[in-house]
């Protein structure tokens, strides 16, 4: 490292400038906006009455809520089933090419054929055949773009997880072995913790990569089981209530830094493992 | 325009290409072509641009659905103005949008001779801001032998219960060719007494697109949709065996019924030009004979020579007809309504009216409900 | 050990067999042939599980069930979306197994035209924002990793880049307005920038972090060029890497829903996400979605070893 980092920002400063421009004062407007009520037929600044408003709403909290269950189960069987698939690539030690690209090819596929794609297999596709589906309903079809939103990530999650296995040093998982730990202990002491940076990582990106997830829920299009980010689309882009929209953007921001600040710091915790 | 840094070369040649592919690709709105939006084109837009003017006009019909509509409606008039000329879209449409400015006011001689309804839906701030054109009162369909063996008389009012009990009692349907939010509207304070009624009776299935199809059907009896349903091919196996009579009796005064109008988003000759022709006598007569549309200038409808069967009872109703409330927030209370309204079967009257009544005041505020 | 390899293979027989009942019993054809296939995978693990527990090779069956399953569960959808592809046009497919293969979608796609005007939206847009953030973030990265303790500032591109991006829909569109610029798909690259920079530094930071600096740095002691540096150095290990990344740049952006979505004035100028979401024919957004993975696959099969090490931690 230099000992005189600053001469070397003038590299580093246009990708910071161009950030800010186009996050940081964008948001700035968000902010502004949200304080007044805007619309093709309104704007006029009416102080914070767009939170107050949201804050004792029972449909934007059901919507928060909606989207937290809905992230929490994903992500909770993502990492479940991405480990248990992770490990059994990292064990079997099928390192061919196809394996590689075939365990990211959910995660790559554009996310909106996923979206429509699982949605048909619900409505009038091959799991309403198996299963004699006969008229999804909204909920249905939500239940089915959220497994799809799973089925996207669960390959991404044992990609890390099998990569992160055989950079396990393997004297570590010797040497408990030699002193009489059994698979499971072995696993719970040794390996999980050595790949917990890694899972925390990806189950971060998961967690928050769940939560803003858009195009699942706007094809469902359930009035019932809107999500956070469903609801702030439809008011801005929908019903034009831009200042309304905005508040609820800020929310949906917040909730979103304190899921990343959870979410982090919980795969650490070696009790949980 | 921002200036990039060094251009790959790979990347150049592809950007030139871009370049000319995104200029092609542009919609050109030429100084000479008039893009005229039309809402539901059931009234041939194509014939009478091509009778009308000389001009190329360019016809492109707005989604079928209401709310794709308006969002794709307010969107374009409010990021590319200069892309649309002409619009025809429903009166409900214009207060939101002469609120917000999105279309130009038009002389005040244009509303002459209109009926007071239409015009009152294209005022705003005493200015007027769109052309009344045609008007499409919702009426009573019936078929002439439906009506005799219910026992009703089409001559005088005819009331909900009397309609849906008729119905229930000959097992015949009474369709609902209107949307959900609008028939809620029409009937005003009775609304769940009758939805409570016509789902007991099991008389349909309620605000349907394919109200005519089933009217015309082995089980039709009865309907509610617009004048000009008439001219609606699927009306064509029932011959002469059906008539029309004034919308039933409700709470409020007046026919119900919705305006067609005229609006510009900028006031030029060119598009005037076409409006004068378009609201015209020559042209007006034959449209109304042959859509079924009635005309916003309610005179025209007293010409013997107007071959509209229907022309009598609407003569009837136009003068004292009304429209659904004139207000800027007509498409938030429209969403609420649906969304409070359905589904049918569980509409009651001790609790759908007041959830209802909530969710359109948090509409109109631009809350949640 | 036995004990593990016989319960793996007993429960891989019976779940087989299992998975070959409902096949029979529950599933239409031609479906029930896939089925039937999968149990007879698991049915013949148990059986080599079975025959082979007393080895002393390295062999898990549970394990190897774990790779059967991940083939099937990943697999499975995407043989669905060949198969919603590969449907008869007007036709909803319902069955799994892509029986009557009708490949007209991989050329009626092409010849949809708002698919087409969608594809030159995305290609000015997501291509545009692809290339000016791989020339903010390559001088960026080397900073990132070579000069500066950039902890915090890494911090910042990697917030970006996990941020519900769809709150920045509505003032993008505001901003645009403002300017006049709602028409201009040009303009539109900047807010899409929001989209592109920060994975494009991210992996940036990645693939330098694993470069052999050290050449360079010799070659520097030794008195090259910049230019013969970048012949001597930068070609040869850096060049494939970037350019996998700005490809991966350029899917992660065009891939997104919600910007191009809220920022487009009509239909017709949004870019491909909102264009096949709204499209309402199923078959050409599936084979939308298999033209957009064959350049991915390609490219994986090439460079899997690189691409994945890119995703996983080190």
């Amino acid at each position: 490292m230099s000992a005189r980092p600053w001469r070397h920002f003038g590299r580093l400063a246009p990708a910071l400038v161009v950030l800010v421009l186009v996050v940081v004062v964008p948001l700035g407007r968000v902010v502004w906006t949200s304080l007044r009520r805007s619309s093709p037929t309104h704007d006029k600044m009416v102080g914070f009455d767009n939170y107050t408003h949201l804050f004792t709403n029972r449909s934007w909290w059901l919507a928060v809520a909606t989207s937290l269950v809905i992230v929490a189960v994903v992500v909770a069987v993502q990492v479940v089933l991405g480990i248990v698939l992770g490990a059994a690539i990292h064990r079997v030690g099928v390192v061919w090419p196809v394996t590689r690209v075939l365990v990211l090819l959910p995660f790559v596929l554009l996310s909106v054929v996923s979206v429509v794609t699982w949605r048909d297999a619900v409505s009038g596709g091959y799991v309403a055949e198996w299963f004699n589906i006969d008229d999804p309903g909204p909920a249905a079809r939500l239940a089915a773009v959220t497994i799809g939103e799973m089925w996207r990530g669960t390959g991404l999650v044992a990609a890390v997880v099998a990569l992160a296995l055989s950079a396990v040093p393997t004297s570590l998982a010797n040497a408990t072995i030699a002193d009489g730990a059994t698979g499971l202990q072995r696993w719970r002491r040794v390996v999980l913790p050595s790949i917990a940076p890694a899972l925390a990582g990806v189950a971060v990106f998961r967690v928050l990569d769940t939560y803003r997830v858009l195009d699942g829920p706007l094809l469902a299009d359930d009035p019932d089981l809107a999500t956070a980010p469903f609801l702030t689309w439809t008011t801005q882009f929908t019903a034009f209530e831009w200042g309304l929209g905005a508040a609820m953007s800020i929310i949906v921001l917040l909730v979103a830094l304190v899921l990343a600040a959870i979410i982090g710091p919980l795969f650490r915790v070696r009790r949980l493992l | 325009m921002w200036q990039s840094g060094p251009v790959r070369r790979r990347g150049g040649a592809v950007a030139c290409a871009l370049v000319a592919l995104l200029a092609s690709a542009c919609s050109s709105t030429g100084d000479d072509t008039v893009d005229w939006y039309v809402s539901s084109d059931d009234f041939g837009a194509r014939t009478l641009a091509d009778t009308c003017t000389d001009a190329e006009v360019r016809v492109h019909e707005l989604p079928a659905d209401a709310d794709d509509a308006h969002t794709a409606l307010v969107r374009r008039l409010t990021a590319d103005p200069d892309s649309v000329d002409l619009l025809t879209v429903p009166g409900s449409a214009i207060p939101e949008l002469a609120a917000a400015g999105l279309v130009d006011t038009m002389p005040d001689t244009y509303a002459d001779g209109a009926l007071p309804a239409a015009v009152e839906q294209v005022t705003h701030d005493g200015e007027l801001y769109a052309v009344p054109w045609l008007f499409d009162p919702l009426l009573l369909w019936y078929r002439s032998v439906a009506a005799e063996r219910a026992g009703i008389d089409v001559e005088q009012p005819v009331t909900w219960e009397d309609l849906i009990n008729g119905a229930d009692r000959l097992g015949v349907t009474v369709q609902i060719g209107t949307t959900l939010a609008d028939w809620v509207t029409t009937m005003g304070p009775e609304a769940a007494e009758v939805i409570e009624l016509y789902e007991d009776a099991g008389v349909g299935s309620g605000p349907t697109n394919s109200a005519v199809a089933g009217f015309a059907g082995s089980q039709g009896g009865f309907m509610i949709a617009p004048a000009s349903s008439w001219s609606d091919p699927a009306l064509a196996p029932l011959g002469t065996e059906f008539d029309v009579a004034p919308y039933p009796v409700s709470a409020e005064e007046g026919n119900p019924g919705e305006g067609l109008v005229l609006a510009v988003t900028s006031r030029t000759k060119q598009v005037t030009a076409l409006i004068d022709c378009l609201t015209s006598d020559e042209t007006l007569g034959p449209l109304v004979t042959a859509s079924g549309h009635a005309p916003a200038r309610t005179a025209l409808l007293d010409d013997q020579e107007l071959d509209l069967p229907t022309a009598q009872v609407l003569r009837q109703v136009l003068p004292t007809a009304r429209t659904v409330p004139v207000t800027e927030h007509w498409n938030a209370i429209r969403r609420a309504i649906d969304a409070t309204w359905q589904p049918l079967s569980e509409v009651t009257v001790d609790g759908t009216p007041a959830e209802s009544d909530a969710a359109i005041t948090a509409a109109e505020q631009g809350r949640l409900p | 050990m036995i004990r593990s390899r016989l319960a793996a293979s007993v429960t891989s027989f019976l779940v087989g067999f299992a998975v070959a009942n409902v096949g029979l019993i529950v599933v239409p054809r031609p479906d029930t042939w896939l089925w039937l296939a999968a149990a007879i995978v698991m049915m013949l693990t148990g059986v080599v599980g079975v025959l082979f527990a007393d080895t002393r090779r390295d062999l898990s069956i549970w394990a190897l069930l774990g790779v059967e399953l991940f083939v099937f569960f990943t697999v499975a959808p995407l043989l669905w979306v060949f198969s919603s592809a590969t449907g008869t046009p007007g036709v909803r497919r319902n069955t799994l197994w892509p029986s009557d293969a009708d490949w007209s979608a991989f050329a009626d796609v092409w010849a949809s035209g708002p698919v087409r005007s969608s594809i030159v939206t995305t290609l000015v847009t997501a291509g545009g924002a692809t290339l000016v953030a791989m020339l903010l973030a390559v001088p960026a990265a080397y900073v990132l990793v070579r000069r500066v303790n950039g902890r915090w500032w890494y911090l910042a591109f990697v917030a970006a880049l996990v941020m519900p991006t769809f709150v920045l829909a509505a003032p993008a569109t505001a901003q645009l307005h403002a300017f006049g610029w709602s028409t201009s798909r040009l303009a539109m690259v900047i807010p899409t920038l929001a989209l592109a920079l920060p994975i494009a530094v991210w992996l940036t930071v990645r693939i330098f972090r694993r470069a052999p600096w050290s050449l360079r740095d010799a070659m520097r002691a030794d008195g090259a060029s910049a230019l013969q540096q970048a012949r001597h150095f930068a070609l040869p290990h850096l060049s494939l890497d970037v350019t996998l990344v700005t490809v991966l740049v350029f899917f992660w952006t065009a891939g997104d829903y919600a910007l191009g979505a809220g920022m487009a004035p009509t239909d017709a100028q949004r870019p491909l996400p909102a264009t096949l979401l709204a499209l309402d024919d199923s078959r050409l957004v599936a084979a939308a979605g298999l033209w957009w993975l064959l350049p991915l696959v390609v490219l994986g099969a090439m460079f899997s070893r690189r691409l994945v090490s890119l995703v996983g931690r080190s």
